[in-house]
């Protein structure tokens, strides 16, 4: 099973032969490599359960050895005791089986774990002893004679040639193995590597949509402010006629004060209405003025915020092209990622 | 009685309430040739033509005014002239026994106002014009 770890690392220990091998592949090499060398082999997964088809298997061992339960489960005891000695040196063993034949084991091993075994040979590398034999037969309960006579059918070779063979299977397959455990890697950190680009491209893009809501807000807010201070600036303009208009009050005051003095004893109820009409000037002149100071401070506050809402505007469009720049960039690496990801998805 | 006190810059002065007949915005002068020096031109005013008098001039003051923006219209018995002042003040009521005469001066006269003294134009320095 293919599992990563949280920290994106395969679960080793869970992999198994036939995520990192192409078992049909191996099984063809197998096949052709036993009836080549007339040495059978068979490859086991890591629990021992065989993940291939037996290639070339002798008679002996098919029709007499395997054919009793004893000695099904020697030749398993056989197979587990050698698979641990390969798997603990990380080498090809060659050791006699139970029923005196010569065999080898192979471990498959990838980044430091045994994920299976290659067994083989079921050879000979001297001349049976028939009495030998006939007493293994006895042993397991198979017909001794047509033990012997099996027995006599199998492969006889030199030592070398089965340390060869061993040799040839240990390294194809582990070379099988570590290509398919790279391409996994490979795959899986393309994978990882072109999901976070399109994360961190559809991020940028929101990002991007974002810069461009936030200068277009401070674009309004420039706009308002442009209005707050063409009101300003009309305000002044008013309190302008306001002005002139009690300057006008005053002089109307000032001459109905002149009518009144001149008219005597007569004129003065008169006069004090128009010295009323004077301080009302006078008052409204100086609202006038207040309000005008008030309107000015308006106008500096608003200058100064138009300062700092420019400085802001150029900042966030600043902001936005490099923005869109790093989205761009992104897209091209995002694409890259993706492209490597469907070369090392390519089997 | 009441005065109506007028700046010329920073300096205040006044004129005898009864001797003024209108004030009146600064209006388009004619200059005229030959006249006197401190006669700045001639004014219509409701339907007399009348002389408009520098009153800086007239005054004396150091520091010559000319930026007028208003004219006292003074009326003495059979004739009118116009006194070119900056800014109109106020009408102030006082008792006429302030209004002093200055020692060696005939017709020059004060009166002491928010204890500052400032020169009454009166019938008698208007009439010596």
């Amino acid at each position: 099973m293919i599992k990563m770890l949280a920290n994106g690392d395969l679960d080793l220990s869970v992999l198994e032969i036939k995520d990192v091998i192409d078992i049909e592949l191996l099984q063809r090499f197998q096949d052709n490599f036993a009836s080549g060398m007339n040495i059978a082999s068979v490859t086991v997964d890591k629990n021992g359960t065989p993940v291939t088809n037996p290639s070339s298997y002798t008679r002996f061992c098919m029709d007499f050895t395997h054919s009793t339960k004893i000695g099904d489960d020697r030749c398993a005891l056989s197979h587990k005791k050698a698979g641990e000695e390969a798997a603990r040196t990380g080498r090809p063993y060659i050791f006699t089986c139970h029923a005196g034949l010569i065999d080898f084991a192979a471990p498959i091993i990838v980044a430091g774990q045994l994920i299976g075994t290659i067994l083989g040979g079921q050879i000979l590398t001297a001349p049976p002893e028939e009495e030998k034999y006939r007493k293994i037969a006895d042993e397991i309960g198979v017909d001794k004679e047509g033990y012997v006579n099996a027995v006599k059918n199998v492969y006889m070779t030199k030592e070398e040639n089965v340390k060869s063979a061993a040799e040839v299977l240990f390294i194809v397959a582990n070379s099988f193995s570590r290509t398919g455990y790279e391409q996994i890697r490979l795959s899986t950190m393309s994978q990882t590597l072109s999901d976070n680009f399109s994360q961190i491209s559809s991020t940028m893009e929101e990002l991007s949509a974002s810069s461009v809501n936030v200068t277009n807000n401070q674009h309004n807010l420039n706009e308002e402010i442009m209005v707050v201070k063409e009101i300003s600036i009309e305000i002044n303009t008013i309190l302008d006629s306001i002005k002139s208009i009690a300057d006008e009050t005053k002089m109307l005051g000032l001459n109905a004060a002149i009518e009144a003095a001149r008219a005597g004893e007569a004129g003065r109820g008169f006069g004090v209405v128009a010295t009323e009409i004077r301080t009302l000037s006078q008052n409204s002149k100086e609202t006038a003025l207040k309000i005008m100071e008030l309107t000015n401070k308006i106008q500096q506050s608003v200058n100064k915020t138009m300062e700092t809402s420019n400085s802001t505007l150029e900042t966030t469009e600043q902001q936005s092209a490099a923005i869109e720049e790093v989205t761009a960039s992104l897209q091209e690496v995002a694409s890259l990622a993706e492209e490597l990801n469907s070369i090392a998805k390519h089997e | 009685m009441q005065i109506l006190t007028f700046l010329l810059g920073e300096e205040k002065f006044a004129v005898d309430i009864n001797l003024v007949d209108t004030i009146e915005h600064k209006m388009p002068i004619t200059t005229v040739p030959k006249c006197k020096k401190y006669v700045i031109g001639l004014i219509s005013n409701r339907g007399n033509v009348i002389p408009v008098i520098n009153t800086s001039l007239i005054l004396n003051q150091k520091n010559q005014i000319s930026d007028f923006k208003k004219l006292i219209i003074i009326s003495l018995e059979n004739y009118k002239f116009a006194l070119a002042v900056n800014e109109i003040d106020d009408v102030v009521d006082i008792e006429t026994e302030d209004i002093k005469k200055v020692d060696g001066n005939e017709t020059l006269s004060v009166v002491k106002l928010n204890s500052n003294i400032i020169t009454v134009l009166t019938y008698d320095e208007l009439k010596s014009i």
